[in-house]
């Protein structure tokens, strides 16, 4: 069983922690937050790469459907959108 | 859900359960979840920890570095936020309350700068030392925790409020258990 465990979100960082049941094994990725340009994106080819690879990603998914509207909503206050 | 089938005492107990929710005791596995250490501007709000998913946070070591008095100090709020629904709101003075002001006693005692650490732990919240400096009774370092299984279903949030008048700089180590 593969899953999505944890999305941690700090200031300068935001990392997604996965682990893989069945060879007990752990992935971490990191995105940098001060240097990424874009990183919702990053996050949605992390999500990709690890659906492809049989991960469970609700939470990922969840976490950017939050996020997105969280722009969407700021945006909208000023008129962009 | 899982359904037990105990009717049965001859055979072992069989567990059925849905796909990708195994059967678990406790917790499957412990993360850790840490900060860098982050300087807060005066009077700024940050959540500096925030962790999506479903389990629990069962250890949080606050660290608070700056050269404050006690009660700029005293002025930081610590906030937890479990699934959107503030908790626990906490100040190192409330921290000092919990344990008895053992450190604020230790530290008025003390003739130089120096390290003082309590003299037991208590087992919830409880500080775990402090760098004072009582020359000019001025905090150089403090040590916290709060230990408990605070489980959550969505996300939590440690948030903290700066309500000094000085940039502090916190940092946030926690443990967080998980479980399907």
């Amino acid at each position: 069983m593969k899953r999505i465990m944890i999305v941690v979100e700090t200031p300068n960082r935001l990392s997604i922690i996965a682990y893989d049941y069945d060879n007990m094994e752990s992935r971490e990725y990191v995105i940098d937050l001060k240097h990424e340009i874009d990183p919702l994106k990053a996050l949605r080819d992390i999500e990709y790469s690890l659906r492809v690879k049989g991960y469970d990603t609700r939470i990922i998914s969840r976490y950017l459907k939050r996020k997105e509207k969280e722009l969407r909503r700021r945006a909208k206050r000023h008129g962009k959108l | 859900m899982s359904t037990y089938y105990l009717d049965r005492p001859d055979f072992a107990p069989m567990i059925l359960n849905y796909p990708q929710r195994p059967i678990y005791s406790g917790e499957s596995i412990a993360l850790e979840a840490r900060t860098d250490q982050y300087t807060l501007v005066a009077g700024e709000s940050v959540d500096l920890l925030t962790v999506y998913g479903i389990g629990r946070l069962s250890h949080l070591v606050v660290y608070i570095a700056n050269y404050l008095s006690l009660s700029e100090i005293n002025a930081l709020v610590i906030e937890l936020l479990v699934d959107g629904a503030k908790k626990l709101s906490l100040s190192p003075w409330y921290v000092e309350l919990y344990s008895g002001l053992q450190l604020y006693y230790k530290m008025q005692k003390l003739s130089s700068t120096d390290w003082v650490y309590p003299d037991n732990l208590t087992p919830y919240i409880s500080p775990i030392g402090v760098h004072y400096d009582p020359a000019n009774y001025k905090i150089l370092d403090y040590f916290f925790y709060v230990h408990g299984d605070i489980e959550f279903t969505d996300n939590v949030v440690v948030r903290v409020i700066n309500n000094t008048t000085h940039n502090v700089s916190v940092q946030l180590f926690s443990i967080v258990g998980y479980y399907p």
